[in-house]
């Protein structure tokens, strides 16, 4: 049992740094971004594919991390221009690109046969079971990410973002670059979902395309709406509610018996759909650009 | 004496010449199927507002209802296919009206989420009753016609004349009909068109009967051409927007343009690039529109 709960609370670590990222694009920045997971199968890959050619973990980490951010320029260089719903569907689409590749680069992901025997950092610390000890450094980075985005969205550079989300056209009277304010808020998002897959990797020691679907994009929206976004508390207690919900239909095997897996799955999904709608409508905080809004963000000097 | 060069050259030009034909006669198929998709995804976004992604899936959910009847009832399939509609209506015009005019919701990102949830529960709740195994229609097999390099089964003509007849349908709805004006006119402007008497409840109602009636048609296409399974409504997103947003979103006649340039150009691009990426096509191209001509090839509004 307390290793089913450590494995709980690691899932939990790793889903909570990619809700703060988004928290950073959507709540903070207003930015709709559907295609969140390419940024962690990125940080996946890359953390991967450089351990196992020999790289330390924290510097493969730090390469997807890159890597992310890199490709958050590019896509955001190319996109942020346009209105909030083509940027939607562009990023979502720039996830399944990618998935896409990563499934026919064989060469260098092996395709859908995915890559085994990822290396798990903090291994055979005295006295600490293995899986413990994860726990510990995904909580370490957890804490690190909760404090980065709450010091970046109190700071000069969180109020003009909000700015931004709340009137971009105001925040481009009032002299701001909303452009590079905006790939700035992407580029950290992405960053934090670059660690996550990371992390993700050397916990389940496997990677394939698979992992990646937009599922985890939306399972990280419907996080960040249970949460309320815009608020990073709210990012960490909305990911746990989701989790923990998401978890407990496991369960419903035992009490509805005609259930197999992949159906038990299905049923998961449709709770996942039926969450999203409901939240929307609950949450009125989730609007569009150029809305009228309850506590619009003053500019900062 | 052998073949001499200037032999060997012709037989290279005839084997491209009918590679070509082969490659063009797939593109219009593809394009066919798109465009009952795209068509009926451009006339709701220009007159709901929004990016419906759950749009594909009631192709899905056409193509699903159909086999239904044809296979597991063992109805002949052209009754099969107008049961199908049927059932799809009956099933997509309650939820759209519900989930997308109904809910206490206005923004687009609000109503694009919601389409998101919308598009999980169709395809799980689909998956939930007919599981995820690739399905066929009880159709018999038949044996193309071969006209020179052009080879066609009676299904496939039978795709490309229904596509025809239904888009010239929607064209002559939409120019010739009071109906066709008043959706015109909310497309304009929404607030004038109610305030002139329109009845916008009752035009959404028959937009939203018009788009179903469409993608489910295009569904029972892909499935008499295709298998289906519950992820083919969601594998089209992308080419259906990109159809859509080349045409200039809101464009239904452009919509139909859209999906000829995605439908042939990704087939054409097997000849240069691995059949594997021509997927990524369609993402090029939404991309690369929507940087340079974000009102689409053809300007329109």
């Amino acid at each position: 049992m307390t290793e089913y709960l450590v494995a709980l609370a690691t899932i939990v670590g790793i889903q909570i740094l990619l809700t703060l990222g988004l928290t950073l694009h959507y709540g903070t920045t207003g930015l709709v971004n559907f295609g969140h997971v390419a940024f962690y199968a990125l940080g996946a890959y890359a953390s991967a594919l450089l351990t196992l050619a020999g790289a330390p973990f924290l510097v493969a980490m730090a390469v997807g991390v890159v890597l992310a951010v890199l490709a958050s320029a590019l896509v955001g260089v190319a996109t942020l221009r346009l209105r909030e719903d083509y940027f939607a569907i562009l990023t979502l689409g720039f996830s399944e690109l990618l998935r896409l590749l990563l499934l026919n680069a064989r060469d260098l992901t092996r395709g859908a046969l995915g890559i085994p025997g990822i290396p798990r950092p903090w291994t055979h610390l005295p006295g600490v079971p293995d899986h413990v000890a994860y726990l510990g450094l995904v909580l370490i980075a957890v804490v690190v990410a909760f404090v980065l985005s709450a010091v970046l969205t109190r700071s000069p550079l969180g109020r003009t973002l909000r700015a931004i989300r709340d009137d971009d056209q105001a925040a481009m009277a009032l002299g701001k670059d909303v452009l590079r304010f905006r790939l700035t808020s992407l580029a950290w998002g992405a960053g934090l979902a670059a660690v996550a897959g990371s992390l993700w990797a050397h916990y389940v020691t496997y990677v394939v395309p698979d992992q990646f679907t937009p599922e985890i994009t939306f399972y990280t929206w419907m996080a960040m709406i249970i949460g309320g976004p815009g608020s990073m508390r709210g990012a960490v207690w909305g990911t746990a509610i989701l989790m923990v919900v998401l978890e407990g239909t496991r369960f419903a095997k035992d009490v509805i018996p005609m259930l197999d897996a992949p159906r038990l799955a299905a049923l998961r999904q449709i709770v996942i759909g039926l969450g999203l709608i409901v939240m929307t409508v609950y949450v009125r905080k989730l609007g569009g650009r150029g809305r009228p809004r309850t506590a619009p963000a003053t500019v900062g000097a | 004496m052998g073949a001499g060069p200037r032999d060997q050259v012709r037989g290279a030009a005839d084997q491209l010449i009918g590679e070509l034909v082969h490659l063009t006669v797939t593109g219009l198929l593809v394009a066919s199927l798109l465009a009952l998709g795209a068509v009926g995804l451009s006339l709701t976004f220009g007159v709901a507002r929004f990016a419906n992604v759950a749009h594909p899936d009631f192709m899905m959910l056409g193509a699903y209802a159909t086999f239904a009847f044809n296979a597991l009832a063992g109805l002949p399939f052209g009754w099969s296919a107008l049961l199908g509609i049927a059932g799809a209506l009956l099933v997509g015009v309650p939820v759209a009206r519900l989930a997308y005019d109904k809910l206490p919701v206005t923004g687009t990102v609000q109503l694009l989420v919601i389409s998101i949830g919308v598009s999980f529960i169709l395809r799980h709740a689909v998956l939930l009753v007919f599981g995820s195994s690739l399905l066929q229609f009880a159709v018999p097999l038949q044996r193309p016609y071969v006209w020179g390099p052009v080879r066609l089964t009676v299904y496939q003509i039978l795709t490309l004349v229904v596509a025809a007849v239904l888009v010239l349908g929607v064209h002559l709805l939409l120019s010739r009909t009071r109906l066709g004006r008043t959706l015109r006119a909310i497309s304009d402007n929404p607030v004038l068109t109610e305030i002139a008497g329109a009845d916008v409840s009752r035009a959404r109602l028959a937009m939203w009967t018009i788009a179903v009636l469409l993608a489910s048609a295009g569904g029972i296409l892909f499935g008499l051409n295709l298998v289906i399974q519950p992820n083919m409504g969601w594998d089209l997103v992308i080419p259906i927007f990109a159809a859509a947003i080349l045409g200039g979103i809101g464009n239904p006649y452009g919509a139909l343009g859209g999906a000829l340039v995605i439908g042939l150009v990704q087939e054409w691009s097997t000849l240069v690039i691995p059949a594997a990426y021509k997927e990524a096509i369609a993402f090029t191209a939404m991309a690369l529109c929507l940087m340079f001509r974000p009102r689409g090839l053809w300007g329109g509004a």
